[in-house]
């Protein structure tokens, strides 16, 4: 039964969960047991310790631009979901189904082609 | 102690202490739900749903109750997954696919970008407006709603149906292909709408690059 199934990927889903935990609290405890080394640094609590220096507020306003991209992706979001009935079909329907879906993954990809053609992918 | 861990500043400030106040919460939940589970009170699937309702729960009162919006469009997110647990639950694996991807990636993205770009200041937004009263009137309408449809519902009476990935892909593939190709004409309009109006040309002079 599907349950079942997903009950397996369940207990994967929580220890995937619980696995960041697990350092932090090993950390501790040898910090506890004095088994750490402890030489602080302001870098090391930097939000990015190698790249780019965060700056000014993370509450800041976005670009309208980014709009866009958000739009976009909620529209291929749809068509992915889409395309995960027929990936389960796929193998059982042969030829028919492969042009449904290039009909359906062409008409969508000009969509994305008027996006490139007006610039709205671009950063200027 | 969380001076003590490895964290980034950052993190060890909001999230940490956000996720250790959500533990506080959810910790005897868990562990009550456990109990009961192990002493036979429960069934799997009993326990399942019940963990998938607190997390349901909790996030929608997370995306009402916190003042941040970006805590609670997170809280939103799992309340949005909550649901999907129970759709599969449910054995209804394609509405938990939509649920995943739909509402909890792309709707919660919309709405959390439209929120950051129309009214982000630096720091916590105040959400609370005029529309308060009727936005609480409508709550309770729609609760009275499905309270009565939960009270008025024959459960024992209850056919379940699982129609399956398989079968809701032959169906749409085969029986609905006309539709399914309509369907992608629908989300091209969509997109060309989107662009259409979000993008506004920069006025010349104007320095749009910020």
């Amino acid at each position: 039964m599907i349950p079942e199934q997903f009950g397996r990927v369940g207990v994967l889903f929580g220890f995937a969960l619980l696995f960041p935990a697990i350092p932090l609290i090993a950390s501790y405890v040898f910090y506890r047991l004095r088994l750490r080394p402890e030489h602080p640094d302001p870098i090391k609590r930097a939000t990015y310790e190698c790249g780019v220096e965060a700056e000014g507020s993370s509450w800041g306003r976005f670009n309208a631009r980014y709009y866009i991209v958000a739009l976009a992706f909620v529209i291929f979001d749809v068509e992915v979901v889409f395309l995960f009935p027929w990936a389960t079909v796929f193998a059982g329907m042969g030829w028919v189904a492969y042009f449904e879906a290039v009909l359906f993954v062409g008409v969508l990809a000009l969509g994305l082609g008027y996006a490139w053609r007006r610039g709205a992918l671009e950063w200027r | 102690m969380l001076r003590r861990l490895p964290l980034p500043a950052q993190i060890d400030r909001t999230i940490t202490l956000g996720g250790l106040l959500a533990s506080v919460v959810a910790a005897p939940y868990i562990v009550v739900l456990g109990v009961l589970f192990a002493t036979g009170e429960l069934s799997a699937p009993e326990f399942v749903f019940w963990l998938n309702a607190g997390l349901v729960v909790g996030g929608a009162l997370a995306a009402v109750l916190l003042r941040h919006i970006v805590h609670a469009a997170l809280g939103l997110v799992g309340a949005s997954l909550g649901v999907a647990g129970i759709f599969l639950l449910l054995a209804s694996e394609f509405l938990a696919l939509v649920q995943v991807l739909v509402y909890g990636g792309g709707v919660t993205i919309l709405l959390l970008f439209g929120l950051m770009m129309t009214r982000a200041t630096d720091g916590p937004i105040v959400t609370d407006g005029a529309q308060k009263p009727f936005a609480f009137g409508a709550g309770i309408v729609l609760a009275g709603l499905f309270v009565g449809a939960m009270l008025d519902a024959e459960w024992d009476a209850l056919n379940v149906t699982v129609v399956g990935f398989r079968e809701l892909g032959i169906r749409l593939y085969r029986d609905f292909g006309i539709p399914f190709e309509v369907a992608s004409l629908v989300l091209l309009v969509a997109l060309i709408g989107a662009i259409t109006i979000a993008r506004r040309e920069p006025a010349p002079g104007e320095d749009d690059s910020k």
